[in-house]
């Protein structure tokens, strides 16, 4: 068959195939979300290290950069160190900077979610020291070594904005438990000083007698993470492992890898008895303030123009069904008005398209006083956790709205289970954003998996099996991220327990208070 | 064969990782990049671990890539480069000398000569550097310079993590 010269050659078919299925696979191949992220400025926790000194420049390198030694080089935080250096410019003030990082987490704030991105480290150089070199252009200088993130930190000698001279210190970690001994469900705090700040340092994975719990990070605390785990098991020996991790679960060759001194940290408890189950305790974080005012569900859609109108309830937040003074003021006198609840529902599995609504409940109608005011007591709808919003219309119209915070609240367990047989833990207030929507779940610190509250509009059953040896066990409920739907590349810390939630938490920053639950059940045969 | 048609098939990777360029340009574009400026000497540095540590264990797999090495061990620098005017290969034929400046040590030269399987040998420049066991720890900024017969200079500052022996920390 003769071939016209609008006919492609079967190379030519073939190129075009191969240019539409490779442009056909970029449309399909969609591995991250898009995102507007937001770096968030971290809360101020307590006890959080400050910066080892003020912000400075650190310089630039010349060509006759000289070599600063630090006597010891690898040491703790807190360490008296020696810096010697040689060859600089006589009779010179200088200053001593220590180069570290300060980290943010990145969020993408949205009115019907809020997604966790990552984090951001942005390196910094602070003055430590200042100091004098002598005659002969000698430097000596005695210090003690700040607390701060853990793994290598440059060291500068800088005068007039050039480095006369460098040198590095490796902050080593420490970790260190307390108390060492009690009966079961004994709290044990866990201290780490010198988390790091790059990726591969700033991670610890935590494994209880060779079982996976959790992972904690220190990226808003300045390498300074503390925590808690509860002593789960027979009465005897059992061993903590802090292990170097890059994401979540330790990093068991870490001694191979390039930042081997993440590594090595295992410390010993001992059960002492059996005393019975502990009481149920909900454990919150630090109580911080907020750095972003972007909550869910707050929008400036449907607002009535030129309302002077405000509102304020008598709580930020609370639990389901929690009752709510409402008052309202400069609203449109003797006219009609409805308290309503902004929330969504839906869910973030198995969606295409429109995965869940913004959805408007009705809390109370009444009428505004011939002062434009109107009183009114609400009660929390027993739905999703989280931020919401409590608006008052008139007309159809949003006259003023303000935020409320709905707190995760436990609300049963069985307190004795035979061996074998299933069990329910429920909860409710579960949200439904990235930061909130998810609770890990360990048994005896081993962790075993987790629990949605999204598609059941906060009511989270958590079906459970009692095993082990007739006793008590202990049954831990942790915050989690999820970073499913839509995922973003490199999040850290995603999935598993975030055992530092109370201290190092995303959602800190927004005002997302999540406890952990500790709980507790008798087995018995 | 020779060091020239080794350098011919160096030639194309560059041309390769030119086009790579190419494609990554509108990115950098975007990112602000600073204004081109003219260079006498192109020059390819990159740090392999040696095979002859001393006083650090030697690496299951020798003379791979790294910016990472611990006190003690063997770094090497490779050099590849050519001269912007002529677009000669630098070589013993036009370089009057080269060598790694090495902050508060003294500086080191570089070598030309013939790498890797017989079948399949590359030239370049090396310099062995065994990293001492006192020195400072952190980010380690070395410069490569090239001077070539006609007076033209190459310089590149490579930068490298120094790190320390391992030591396990307790508790």
């Amino acid at each position: 068959m003769s071939r016209t010269s609008h006919e492609p050659t079967t190379w030519g078919r073939r190129l075009v195939l191969t240019v539409l299925a490779a442009a056909g696979a970029l449309l399909l191949w969609q591995p991250v979300a898009a995102a507007d992220p937001t770096v968030v400025t971290p809360p101020g926790m307590p006890g959080t290290p400050a910066l080892p000194g003020p912000l400075t420049d650190p310089g630039k390198p010349t060509d006759s950069t000289k070599t600063l030694k630090l006597a010891p080089d690898v040491a703790p935080a807190r360490t008296s160190v020696t810096l010697t250096a040689a060859g600089l410019t006589a009779s010179k003030d200088v200053s001593i900077v220590w180069m570290t990082a300060n980290v943010s987490y990145v969020l993408d704030p949205k009115l019907d979610s809020l997604d966790y991105i990552g984090r951001k480290v942005d390196k910094i150089g602070t003055l430590i020291a200042k100091a004098r070199t002598d005659a002969k252009g000698a430097l000596n200088v005695k210090l003690k070594t700040p607390v701060d993130f853990g793994g290598l930190h440059d060291v500068f000698v800088v005068a007039d904005g050039q480095q006369l001279a460098k040198g590095g210190f490796l902050l080593e970690r420490t970790v260190t438990i307390a108390p060492t001994k009690g009966p079961i469900g004994t709290p044990i705090t866990v201290t780490v000083f010198g988390m790091g700040s790059p990726t591969y340092e700033s991670v610890g994975g935590v494994l209880w007698d060779n079982h996976y719990t959790g992972a904690v990070s220190a990226n808003t605390t300045r390498g300074l993470a503390v925590f808690k785990l509860r002593a789960a098991g027979k009465p005897g020996t059992h061993w903590i492992e802090y292990g170097g991790s890059s994401h979540t679960v330790p990093y068991l060759n870490m001694r191979q890898s390039p930042v081997p001194w993440t590594d090595g940290h295992r410390l010993k408890f001992t059960i002492t008895k059996d005393a019975g189950p502990p009481p149920l305790r909900l454990e919150w974080p630090a109580a911080v303030t907020p750095t972003l005012g972007a909550v869910t569900t707050l929008s400036n859609a449907n607002l009535a123009p030129n309302s002077k109108a405000a509102v304020q309830l008598d709580s930020a937040s609370g639990s389901i069904l929690s009752k709510v003074n409402v008052t309202a003021t400069g609203l449109n006198p003797g006219a009609p008005a409805d308290v309503v609840w902004s929330t969504v529902v839906g869910n973030r599995v198995n969606c295409t398209g429109t995965c869940w609504n913004f959805v408007y409940e009705s809390l109370g109608k009444g009428t505004a006083g011939a002062d434009g005011t109107l009183k009114s007591q609400i009660t929390i709808p027993d739905g999703l956790g989280g931020w919401h919003v409590v608006q008052v219309q008139q007309g159809g119209k949003v006259m003023a709205q303000i935020p409320y915070f709905v707190k995760r609240s436990f609300v049963s367990m069985p307190k004795v289970v035979k061996a074998g047989q299933p069990f329910v833990v429920e909860l409710k207030g579960v949200g439904w954003t990235q930061i909130d929507n998810t609770v890990a779940v360990t048994y005896d610190n081993s962790y075993i998996g987790y629990a949605c509250g999204f598609n059941s509009n906060g009511d989270v059953q958590i079906q459970l099996f009692a095993t082990g040896e007739p006793g008590t066990h202990l049954i831990d409920l942790y915050p989690l991220l999820y970073t499913q739907q839509p995922a973003y590349p490199y999040s850290q810390l995603g999935m598993v327990p975030l055992l530092g939630f109370a201290r190092d938490a995303p959602g800190l920053a927004v005002g997302y208070q999540l406890p952990a639950f500790r709980l507790a059940l008798t087995v018995v045969k | 064969m020779n060091w020239r048609q080794s350098m011919r098939r160096l030639a194309l990777v560059i041309a390769a990782a030119v086009v790579a360029g190419t494609m990554a340009a509108p990115a950098l574009a975007q990112t602000g990049a600073k204004t081109p400026k003219k260079v006498d000497v192109f020059l390819y540095v990159d740090s392999v671990n040696g095979s002859r540590p001393v006083g650090a264990p030697v690496r299951p797999v020798s003379c791979t890539q790294t910016s990472n090495f611990t006190r003690g061990e063997q770094l090497v620098w490779r050099v590849f480069g050519s001269e912007a005017a002529t677009e000669d290969i630098l070589s013993p034929e036009n370089v009057k000398y080269a060598y790694v400046k090495i902050p508060g040590r003294p500086s080191i030269k570089l070598n030309w000569g013939a790498h890797g399987a017989a079948s399949n040998r590359v030239w370049f420049w090396t310099a062995p550097w065994i990293v001492p066991t006192d020195y400072p720890l952190g980010t380690a900024t070395f410069r490569i310079v090239f001077k070539t017969e006609t007076g033209t200079f190459g310089a590149y500052d490579h930068v490298v993590n120094i790190v320390p022996a391992l030591k396990t920390p307790q508790g």
